[in-house]
């Protein structure tokens, strides 16, 4: 059950913690796999659903929109841009690339994967 | 003009950004300096118009641009909301050098 102790005071999301969602789903998901593509489509709707799941366990009054890409590492160019109409002070849209360019070695050689999150207070 | 639920402007929304992006998209190649500044002019040039077609809803817009290859690349969206008044809408275009995938969301507050 929640903590009742830990009332959320602070009704938005930070920057880190978005970040940190979205990057423990997308590690869960594809860490060390190769690109395939009969299971793509499988792995990008279960970061979605991890990371739809994290932000709903935070019982925050927010709706949330999550979207992942996973592109095969190419020569081909990508580029991703948002844009939103939003309230200032309560909603966060974040976009966030994985491996991120300091990664180790280890870093996913494969595929890029991008995944766009936009929480709207209601 | 105020609507109840975004399904209702579903279809006005997919007509006018499948306008903007094909116009934008039709004199263009993929060119690696000038891309960042597409995707950017053209997301807000869609919530603008957007913004023109509703005033009770906020909107997110996600635009991707994909150079032409052998890459493969797939999307997926989830979302957590209220199905009756929130809604989104995915826009496909392409030219001969790229593709163009715009993803809108609705919320209704």
């Amino acid at each position: 059950m929640a903590d009742e102790g830990q009332a959320p005071d602070d009704l938005t999301f930070t920057h880190q913690e978005l970040d940190e969602k979205a990057t423990e789903a997308i590690e869960a998901v594809l860490a060390s796999k190769i690109y395939d593509e009969k299971e793509v489509s499988r792995w990008i709707n279960e970061i979605c659903e991890r990371i739809i799941k994290s932000l709903y366990d935070t019982r925050k009054p927010f709706k949330y929109m999550v979207t992942c890409l996973i592109m095969q590492k190419t020569e081909a160019g990508l580029l991703t841009s948002g844009a939103c109409m939003f309230e200032g002070g309560t909603d966060m849209m974040q976009q966030f690339l994985w491996p991120k360019e300091k990664a180790k070695d280890q870093a996913n050689k494969t595929m890029h994967a991008v995944v766009t999150i936009f929480c709207a207070r209601f | 003009m105020q609507h109840e639920s975004f399904a209702i402007l579903k279809e006005d929304v997919a007509t006018a950004v499948n306008k903007l992006v094909n116009g934008f998209l039709s004199n263009k190649e993929y060119n690696q300096d000038e891309v960042q500044n597409w995707t950017a002019s053209l997301s807000e040039d869609i919530v603008k118009t957007l913004k023109t077609m509703s005033t009770n809803f906020k909107f997110c817009v996600s635009c991707v641009i994909l150079q032409k290859g052998d890459a493969g690349m797939h999307i997926s969206t989830t979302c957590y909301w209220d199905s009756n008044v929130d809604g989104s809408v995915a826009i496909k275009c392409e030219n001969n050098s790229m593709y163009c995938i715009v993803n809108i969301f609705g919320v209704s507050f």
